[in-house]
């Protein structure tokens, strides 16, 4: 056994390449990656996970701007962009790089998968287990695990209670979610780390049990191979990110029985690919879905301030049918003022209302798909997604119900998210307006949740990974997190990793003897 | 935090405003060249300029040197992103409006025209990157936040 570990290994203050052993080796501390070794290490088994972002303590977080957050734990400065094709929008996909994965940039949001959304995964799917009974107990574990709470009214940002009141009027009343919190005081910026610690995303849920386990996790390492032969894996290779200026300097290879990848859903498929994982003809990589997401601004005529209260707070499962979800939202005001039409004085005059601005969002429950590609020029992965006829026109609707929501409230104006539109709308332009017409790729579209691309399935034929994450054809490699998600879900997805990690680990745990004497 | 920011030049003594507990949170070295900064500061005048000419100089200096911070953390792509985006438009907004020049060539009036009709063509979500960008670190100046109204009363000690 190793000597016991209480704190994060920074691998950038490593001196000289390290030869790890360990009986689990975990690529990846987000949501599926720390749920998955904090239940393995908690069952006596030595555990290590590698992460290739900082660790950044919350409450250096919590004090950041919301820019340093950017820069420091979104990867890329959350400028990754899935090229649409045909006439699909270029959806920004934001993903967290650091100790705690996209944990740390979430609203919080904690929502179970609709019923009517998991019952094909048995129905049609093949996947026996994964039913509401089936995912209960799962769930239950994890929301005990994050503290799952349900935002109080009361604790509402004025731009969602104007939502409200224009939802009810409409007959489409807004039900409050619940979230990840304890203590929270409604700061508004969840994403951007939170001022009281109050978020509790795996780095404060799950580290400190994995740790006090006896696992251990070194960050700033990125791990660039899983080594394997005859679909056995002996473990992983990559870089520590010690070299000057942090750029990848010595080498890190880590021996182990059983690899866990945990790096997203862009990048396990990646990392497999480049790890030749993925044959010819494998799913890996395709089936991709982001459930594309855009928000609709309205200046009401009273001051909003809309950055007070809980960022995310209530939402609308009302149009399910038409496969789009709306859920409160709230961004900076400093990227309200970037997507205001404009330059100039026009754009500093809209900017200016800033306080008078509320918003709302809607995601599309997509059919996609889109596909993660190797990039022949750079490490990280070239996307490419499409969306299908009907993530068109769920997106349209989405618009839409948006705008007459707000007018129904009382709204004077609003900004739609198409690009190049240097137009606003009041309740009877935006009535005659043909949005339906304009070019799925004029809108202005973004995405937390990529999904599905190594997804799980009861048949080798046309899934990534079995039913218990094993990916198929390999003896003992396992994947855990959005990527193993069979099909889109309609709600924010990191409970349902959360608890999909604690299943395929806990599965894992009880066979991990075999497992381990067959690789 | 962010007032410290924009008075003093980053030091990594007492009070350094990128050491944030103990923690020091700056890039390893500036990740934009200085003929970047430039490139973006001519678009930031134009960009954030009202009736009464371009913002003030110590606003655009404060960005100019978190800008480059913010690209000394971002990997190759973002850095590549973020200087085609700003130097399509520096280099092609101005042929827009039927001038032979860059962006910096140009008077404020010119700038925004050319700014905006770089935003009529299908390079327009060019500009919302560089737009985004730029907006994201200038807001964030104490005083162009207070300009739009933006108080964040969470985070004031």
């Amino acid at each position: 056994m190793h000597e016991a570990v209480t704190e994060v290994v920074e691998g950038r203050r490593q001196k000289g390449p390290a030869d790890l052993r360990a009986d689990v080796v975990i690529v990846g501390s987000g949501a599926g990656g720390m749920v998955a070794g904090t239940i393995l290490a908690e069952s006596g088994l030595d555990v290590l996970i590698l992460e290739e972002g900082r660790y950044v303590p919350a409450r250096v977080h919590g004090a950041m701007r919301q820019s340093q957050s950017l820069r420091t734990l979104w990867r890329d400065g959350a400028m990754t962009l899935a090229l649409g094709l045909g006439d699909t929008p270029g959806v920004n996909v934001t993903m967290g790089v650091g100790v705690g994965g996209s944990s740390l940039l979430t609203g919080g949001v904690c929502l179970r998968i609709p019923e009517g959304i998991l019952a094909p995964w048995s129905r049609e799917l093949g996947l026996d287990e994964l039913t509401p009974e089936g995912m209960d107990p799962y769930y239950r574990e994890v929301e005990e695990a994050v503290h799952v709470e349900q935002v109080p009214v009361e604790m509402q940002s004025r731009s969602t209670q104007l939502f409200g009141i224009g939802a009810k009027k409409l007959g489409h009343p807004i039900r409050p979610i619940g979230r990840n919190t304890k203590g929270c005081n409604g700061c508004g910026r969840c994403n951007f780390g939170c001022p009281e610690q109050a978020k509790m995303s795996v780095d404060l849920a799950y580290l400190p049990r994995f740790l006090a386990a006896g696992g251990r996790l070194w960050s700033d390492c990125l791990v660039s191979r899983v080594v394997h032969r005859g679909g056995t894996a002996s473990g992983v290779k990559g870089r520590l990110f010690n070299g000057p200026n942090r750029t990848r300097g010595d080498r890190v290879e880590v021996h182990a029985k059983v690899v866990i990848v945990a790096c997203g859903g862009l990048h396990s498929p990646l990392l497999l690919k480049q790890s030749g994982l993925a044959p010819l003809g494998s799913q890996v990589g395709r089936n991709l879905t982001v459930h594309p997401g855009f928000r609709v601004f309205a200046r009401f005529d009273e001051p909003v301030r809309g950055w007070r209260g809980a960022m995310q707070s209530a939402y609308t499962d009302a149009f399910e049918h038409d496969a789009v979800t709306l859920m409160s939202l709230f961004i900076p005001g400093s990227v309200i003022a970037a997507t205001m039409p404009g330059a100039g004085a026009s754009l500093m005059r809209r900017a200016r209302s800033l306080p008078n601005i509320a918003m709302f969002g809607a995601m599309v429950h997509d059919e996609g798909p889109g596909t993660v590609w190797r990039n022949p020029l750079g490490r990280e992965p070239v996307v490419t997604y499409r969306m299908s006829k009907n993530d068109r026109r769920a997106m349209f609707k989405g618009i839409r119900l948006l705008g007459e929501t707000f007018f129904a409230a009382g709204a004077k104006e609003l900004f739609l998210p198409v690009l190049g539109l240097d137009e606003t709308f009041d309740a009877d332009s935006f009535r005659r307006f043909p949005l339906e017409d304009v070019p799925g790729r004029r809108i202005e579209c973004s995405s937390q949740h990529p999904l599905g691309s190594v997804q799980m399935g009861a048949d080798a034929g046309s899934s990534g990974v079995d039913p218990d994450g094993k990916l198929w054809d390999t003896k003992n490699v396992f994947l855990c997190d959005g990527a193993v998600i069979p099909t889109s879900l309609g709600v924010n997805p990191q409970l349902t990793i959360m608890a999909m990690a604690t299943r395929i680990a806990q599965k894992l745990r009880d066979r991990y003897r075999s497992i381990a004497r067959a690789a | 935090m962010t007032e410290a920011l924009a008075t003093s030049e980053p030091s990594r003594g007492e009070g350094d405003p990128y050491v944030i507990d103990g923690f020091d949170t700056r890039a390893p070295r500036p990740g934009l060249s200085r003929r970047a900064t430039a490139r973006a500061r001519a678009i930031a005048e134009g960009l954030f300029s009202t009736e009464d000419g371009p913002p003030p100089a110590d606003r655009l200096d404060w960005m100019e040197r978190d800008l480059a911070d913010f690209f000394g953390h971002v990997g190759l792509r973002g850095r590549v992103i973020f200087l085609v985006t700003t130097g399509a438009l520096y280099y092609l907004a101005p042929l827009l409006i039927g001038r032979l020049s860059t962006l910096r060539g140009l008077d404020w009036a010119d700038r925004v025209r050319a700014i905006e009709a770089l935003d009529r063509t299908p390079l327009n979500l060019a500009l919302l990157a560089a737009k985004a960008m730029l907006c994201i670190v200038y807001f964030e100046h104490p005083d162009a936040a207070a300009e739009i109204g933006w108080d964040q009363e969470c985070m004031k000690p």
